[in-house]
């Protein structure tokens, strides 16, 4: 498991002192400085090395039940509600969200749909062959070839096309590494019911971010999500609550192709870099 | 002598104090019609809007870019490796799919630093643009400035471009 960090002894003497000093600090955040989910704090004076181990397994296996669960599903469609916050450059923190839907058909193809709290709807789909991109408002679509299983898509619509597919991390191929990968410490929370529907809460840390997760004691799916992202500025939470899980759609193959409707113009994709922003000033 | 003064500022006060309602009751009114204070202009996306629990979207982005293309010379080598090994089919399409994407990269480094408006600020453009479609593409003119919609960046929004030929 990658949750043991081996670091020396005099990183091992710092991190031991910001920790310290971060948590007196912090009283809003006693889950980490106090839970009884930090198992154990093993050091090894003589070697060079020492392994910081603040790893719950229950809340490992929780985690790990609820990601075998979703990849093992070969097709769903699971609706949700999405929220996220935005820090102005004067600091003040606002919110904007969407509901959004995912349909998932393993190994190749996804249809992804939101509409934001502005009205703005849009979709995106996988078929296996190509991305497509459709904006109802604009009555515009474009298309590029994207042959490859769902990570290789969603790794080429997001990171090259700039498209933001929330939560991804939950529809690929491999759920339990996107969401291990990097844990630092782990933690169980206990029961939690989300939404009238019975679960458990864990928490996690990576480099930079935060995350809990509420999983479903009936069905080990995920009910809520919320991810805290700690470098950026003002500290921005995002959070998914998963309303419906249909893990037998039974979809056909049209689910999954994309139809052009009728009137639609053809567009391209343009330029993105991550560093070149769409306009503000603004409504979307 | 002070209270008089006051008493004599009363009237003065409460025509003040009325029109101070007033105002902010139309403000109110405009408010609710439009966005008002930082309304429309907002930052309306950040690092929280990826929902990845890989960090937020411009870092993580821009490592994956790099390491993407750090690959691209390994992946190209494997792929030539591997060529023999492939039918000849699933070699045509495969060196299809690369020329379609290759083509589109070189659009896009082209277009790289082209100008861009949000549909929004498109609409609220003083003149009324005229439409001119020339082969498939369709170009939006507005006061000498020529547009073409374009997705960029998961959005669909107006980009500046050269005159098409023949205007």
């Amino acid at each position: 498991m990658r949750n043991i960090i081996l670091i020396n002894g005099a990183l091992f003497a710092s991190l031991v002192l910001v920790a310290c000093g971060a948590d007196s600090g912090n009283a809003a955040d006693p889950a980490v400085a106090d839970s009884p989910a930090v198992n154990a704090t093993t050091t090894d004076e003589t070697a060079t090395t020492t392994i910081v181990e603040e790893i719950n397994e229950e809340a490992v296996a929780v985690l790990k039940r609820m990601t075998d669960t979703v990849a093992a599903l070969q097709e769903f469609k699971v609706t949700m509600e999405t929220g996220f916050d935005v820090t102005q450059p004067d600091g003040e923190k606002l919110e904007f969200g969407s509901r959004r839907s995912a349909s998932i058909r393993r190994p190749d193809q996804a249809r992804f749909k939101f509409q934001k709290r502005s009205g703005q709807s849009g979709q995106l789909v996988f078929d296996g062959t190509d991305i497509w991109a459709y904006d109802p408002e604009e009555n515009v679509y474009a298309s590029i070839p994207q042959p490859g299983d769902i990570d290789a898509s969603l790794d080429f619509a997001t990171v090259e096309l700039g498209f933001t597919v929330p939560v991804s991390d939950f529809f690929s191929d491999d759920p339990g590494a996107h969401l291990a990968e990097g844990v630092i410490t782990a933690s169980d929370l206990g029961p939690s019911t989300v939404a009238g529907r019975p679960g458990r809460q864990v928490a996690f840390r990576k480099p930079g971010v935060d995350y809990q997760v509420w999983v479903g004691d009936a069905d080990s799916l995920p009910t809520r999500v919320v991810i805290t992202y700690k470098e950026e500025p003002g500290q921005p939470q995002f959070w998914a609550q998963f309303i419906e899980w249909d893990t037998a759609p039974g979809s056909d193959d049209a689910a999954f192709r994309f139809e052009v409707p009728v009137g639609a113009e053809s567009i391209r994709f343009a330029t993105f870099d991550g560093s070149v922003e769409v306009d503000e000033g603004a409504a979307q | 002598m002070k209270l008089e003064k006051i008493t004599r500022r009363i009237p003065y006060l409460l025509v003040s104090f009325t029109a101070l309602i007033m105002l902010s009751a139309l403000t109110a009114e405009f408010a609710d019609a439009k966005p008002g204070g930082r309304g429309g202009g907002a930052k309306r996306s950040g690092p929280a809007s990826s929902g990845s629990v890989r960090g937020g979207h411009r870092n993580n982005a821009q490592d994956r870019r790099s390491n993407r293309r750090d690959n691209k010379q390994d992946r190209n080598q494997n792929r030539r490796e591997n060529r023999q090994d492939r039918g000849q089919n699933r070699r045509e399409n495969r060196g299809n799919v690369r020329d379609e994407r290759r083509e589109w990269h070189e659009d896009r480094w082209r277009r790289h630093r082209a100008r861009h408006i949000t549909r929004a600020a498109f609409r609220s453009l003083s003149c009324r643009s005229t439409v001119i479609v020339v082969g498939n593409v369709t170009y939006y003119s507005c006061g000498g400035t020529y547009y073409e919609r374009v997705y960029q960046g998961g959005e669909v929004v107006y980009v500046v471009v050269t005159a098409p030929s023949g205007y």
